[in-house]
């Protein structure tokens, strides 16, 4: 029914389509040919997956077509650009179980695969008037369109399916409170010195019987602490949600069939919220004016202020400093990025050198002091197995790892304590001391492993290498030099005068 | 003048310099002096590609023995100036350099390599030490053949020339005995009238600290006797260029390297005490590495075959 398109082929017999570099058939639009809704979103999921929409959605066309004996299906039509792209979807729609076509108006002809490596063209056009003609290699068919699906649509009526490795995923999180948790919630971030935004945002009645619109508060929260996420995650009233793409949110728990972040359908301005368990969606058009928690702390007023009094004695309080002290901690290992070798380990180091990869050699960054080698990759030093770790609990302030620094202050503080010694990398060992490195010092490991003062020394057993290197020794042959030998050379009183320098030259 | 001085050059690249990195026989060309040899390095570069490329290759492979570097700098205008210094210095061993009536000659030259060698500047930095040291290393393996030729009716001495053949033809039939003697460069003077041993070692001395590494490395030399020079202190001073001094030493035996080390730290003067720390510490620094590597090579002696052939 169709012909191969054959090596040099130039001429072809279906309107629109052309040849490209590659000498395959390719028309100005593709089209996929899906037997249901189904399939789409399987299409959809499975393209997401490594592709992303934004390259034609510009130009994507879902429809729902019907043909004249009323069979339904769906086709979602694009523009073709270049055989790569439609290799790609070819082969994404091979696997949800639908069929490629190319082609520029109303007549599509079977996009290539193995047994035409070149396409296909059309043997004999059908005449008809449907909008949309077909040729496969099995059938040709005729459609015509009967309704047009909307993407952002059609990812608002996905329903999100569970999976609970979400809740372990990194990173800030949307909250949606009812009306009647907001305060309690605001209260709860301010007492945990928790950093957060919040808003209220409004949304239509659900049904006439309610008075207004409902209420509820949107919290941005750029991490939460991990004891909260169980009480957050099983409250009824509030629901957490990991944000996907840019302008949306799924609930933890969950995760949309399609990935989201391949689809730029939603608005950076809005955000929605994909709820699971067969509720619908969150839509907010515009994102409401978010301020920070500790702004809706509740205040109270004094009845009086105390004024203060130039005391006769002068009293000081005792002071309540304490000592710094490290505690093991039994929180996961986050942000190791130190390590500390002592100068026995060194030899463990240039071992273990041996084995790295180019990318560590060349991210991390080691000191090299009395005290042994200290080792930086904001990356992770867990690539390097040797030495003490560290974590970095400040910019320039590092704890050993599984310590927690007691008395629990803000590292800044913590900081400022020590001096805040510009230039410095501090490191506080486990027993209590405390060590500064200048930054200067960090240089990459990959010089550092190659200068000259860590090589070992050659020893005698290269004196037959350097029999091997020499050649012949130089030999002088004396003999005469001519009139005069000595006419370029002064007198010995003539060589400080300035003079004689041009007549020299 | 120029094209002059450029020939000039090329001639002493390639019977200079070339015998000096690659071997052979070398021809001291006419000496320059210490003006000359001041200048003639600018913007200099040898015109023989195919000489330059092997001479490169040579000093790498010479510098690889003690660091690691792919490629040396080429030749500047002060490495010219240590070649043509050489080269007078050289000239001073020729006996044909001046007659009978203007031996005074040899104390102007000697005195201009002293004016030149004081005005040379010691290397910038770890890498124009090595280059240098590359480039220089072999002057003390330089040697002259002199031969003592006997036949039936007499006999004749030849410095650093190869005797005619007319004396060496028939050999047996006229008796012919050749005794060829290698005099090494501290002792080419000897014989001279003119020129005193020790003025020509003191100045060679002097030529050797402009390549402080050089002179680390021949420390252990019987003439003339390693001496503490600003240029070798600034070398142990740096950690790199203590590294390359110890590397260089290691190659001679321990008892000697300690006896010469320490013979130099006597002779630095007791006001100089920030010196004095630097050249007995670095003593205490070799010698404690040769003890170290003295225990390596005694464990390393238990260990299989194949681990030794696979380093």
């Amino acid at each position: 029914m169709l012909d191969r398109v054959a090596v040099h082929q130039t001429r072809l017999r279906t309107p629109g389509l052309g040849l490209d570099a590659k000498g395959v058939a390719l028309g100005a639009k593709g089209l996929v040919l899906l037997p249901s809704i189904d399939r789409l979103v399987a299409f959809l999921a499975l393209y997401t997956r490594q592709n992303s929409l934004a390259d034609f959605l510009r130009t994507l066309v879902v429809e729902v077509v019907r043909s004249k004996l009323g069979a339904r299906e769906v086709t979602v039509t694009f523009a073709g650009e270049s055989s790569d792209r439609m290799d790609r979807v070819a082969e994404v729609a091979r696997l949800a179980g639908g069929y490629t076509f190319t082609g520029t108006s109303r007549h599509f002809v079977q996009y290539r695969d193995a047994a035409a490596p070149f396409g296909y063209d059309i043997g004999q056009i059908t005449p008809s008037d449907s909008a949309l003609a077909l040729y496969h290699n099995a059938f040709s068919q005729t459609y015509d369109s009967e309704r047009k699906i909307e993407i952002r649509s059609l990812l608002l009526r996905l329903e999100p399916h569970l999976d609970p490795s979400t809740a372990r995923e990194p990173g800030p999180r949307w909250i949606c409170a009812e009306a009647g948790l907001g305060a309690a919630l605001i209260h709860y971030f301010v007492r945990s010195s928790v950093e957060a935004e919040v808003g209220v945002a409004e949304w239509p009645p659900e049904s006439s019987f309610d008075d207004g619109p409902v209420v509820r508060y949107i919290f941005r929260v750029p991490a939460i602490p991990d004891r909260m996420v169980p009480l957050l995650a099983s409250t009824p009233g509030l629901g957490v949600y990991l944000p996907i793409a840019p302008g949306a949110a799924v609930e933890v728990g969950y995760r949309h069939p399609v990935n989201l972040r391949a689809c730029p359908v939603f608005s950076e301005a809005g955000l929605v919220l994909f709820r699971g368990a067969g509720r619908d969606v969150l839509e907010l058009t515009k994102l409401p004016a978010l301020g920070d928690v500790g702004a809706f702390a509740r205040v109270e007023l004094r009845r009086e202020v105390a004024a203060s009094r130039v005391p006769e004695a002068q009293a000081r309080p005792a002071a309540v400093s304490i000592a710094l002290r490290l505690m093991p901690s039994t929180e996961p290992w986050r942000a190791v990025t130190a390590s500390w070798i002592k100068p026995e380990e060194m030899p463990l180091l240039r071992q273990v050198a041996y084995a790295l990869g180019p990318e560590t050699l060349r991210k991390a960054r080691i000191a090299l002091t009395k005290e042994g080698a200290y080792l930086r990759q904001p990356s992770g030093i867990e690539g390097i197995p040797v030495g003490e770790f560290f974590r970095e609990i400040r910019a320039g302030l590092y704890i050993p790892a599984g310590y927690d620094a007691v008395p629990n202050v803000a590292p800044d503080v913590l900081y400022r304590a020590l001096g805040s010694p510009s230039g410095q990398i501090i490191f506080i060992n486990r027993d209590g001391r405390t060590v500064g490195v200048p930054g200067d010092a960090f240089v990459s490991l990959e010089t550092a492993l190659l200068e000259a003062q860590d090589w070992a020394p050659l020893t005698g057993l290269s004196s037959g290498l350097t029999a091997a290197l020499a050649t012949e020794l130089p030999e002088i042959f004396l003999g005469g030099t001519g009139i005069r030998p000595l006419r370029d050379v002064p007198a010995l009183a003539e060589l400080d005068k300035p003079a004689a320098i041009e007549k020299a030259q | 003048m120029a094209e002059d001085l450029g020939e000039r050059c090329e001639e002493l690249a390639h019977e200079v310099l070339a015998p000096l990195v690659l071997g052979g026989p070398m021809h001291p060309v006419r000496p320059f002096g210490g003006r000359l040899g001041l200048s003639l390095g600018i913007q200099r570069e040898i015109v023989d590609l195919d000489l330059r490329s092997r001479l490169d290759v040579a000093r790498v492979r010479r510098a690889r023995l003690l660091a690691p570097v792919d490629a040396l700098p080429p030749l500047d205008e002060s490495d010219w100036a240590v070649l043509a210094a050489f080269n007078d210095l050289v000239q001073l061993t020729n006996q044909h350099l001046v007659t009978v009536f203007t031996r005074r000659s040899y104390a102007r030259l000697l005195g201009n390599v002293r004016w030149l060698c004081e005005r040379i500047p010691a290397p910038r930095d770890v890498l124009g030490v090595i280059s240098r040291h590359a480039t220089f290393c072999r002057a003390l393996e330089l040697v002259r053949t002199d031969s003592s030729v006997k036949w039936w009716t007499g006999s004749a001495r030849f410095r650093g020339e190869t005797p005619p053949t007319r004396l060496t033809a028939w050999k047996d039939l006229r008796r012919v005995e050749i005794d060829a003697t290698r005099v090494p460069l501290t002792e080419m003077t000897l014989g001279l009238k003119g020129i005193a041993s020790d003025d020509f070692n003191d100045a060679l001395a002097l030529w050797l600290t402009r390549s402080p590494l050089t002179d680390l490395a021949e420390a252990t030399r019987k003439a003339p006797a390693f001496s503490w020079s600003a240029s070798t202190l600034s070398l142990i001073a740096t950690t790199p260029g203590r590294s390359l001094a110890f590397r260089a030493l290691s190659r001679h035996p321990a008892d000697r390297v300690a006896a010469a080390l320490s013979r130099a730290n006597a002779q630095i003067p007791s006001s100089l005490d920030e010196a004095r720390e630097l050249a007995i510490g670095f003593t205490s620094e070799v010698a404690a590495g040769r003890a170290q590597l003295v225990e390596q090579g005694k464990g390393s002696e238990g260990e299989p075959k194949s681990r030794a052939s696979r380093g």
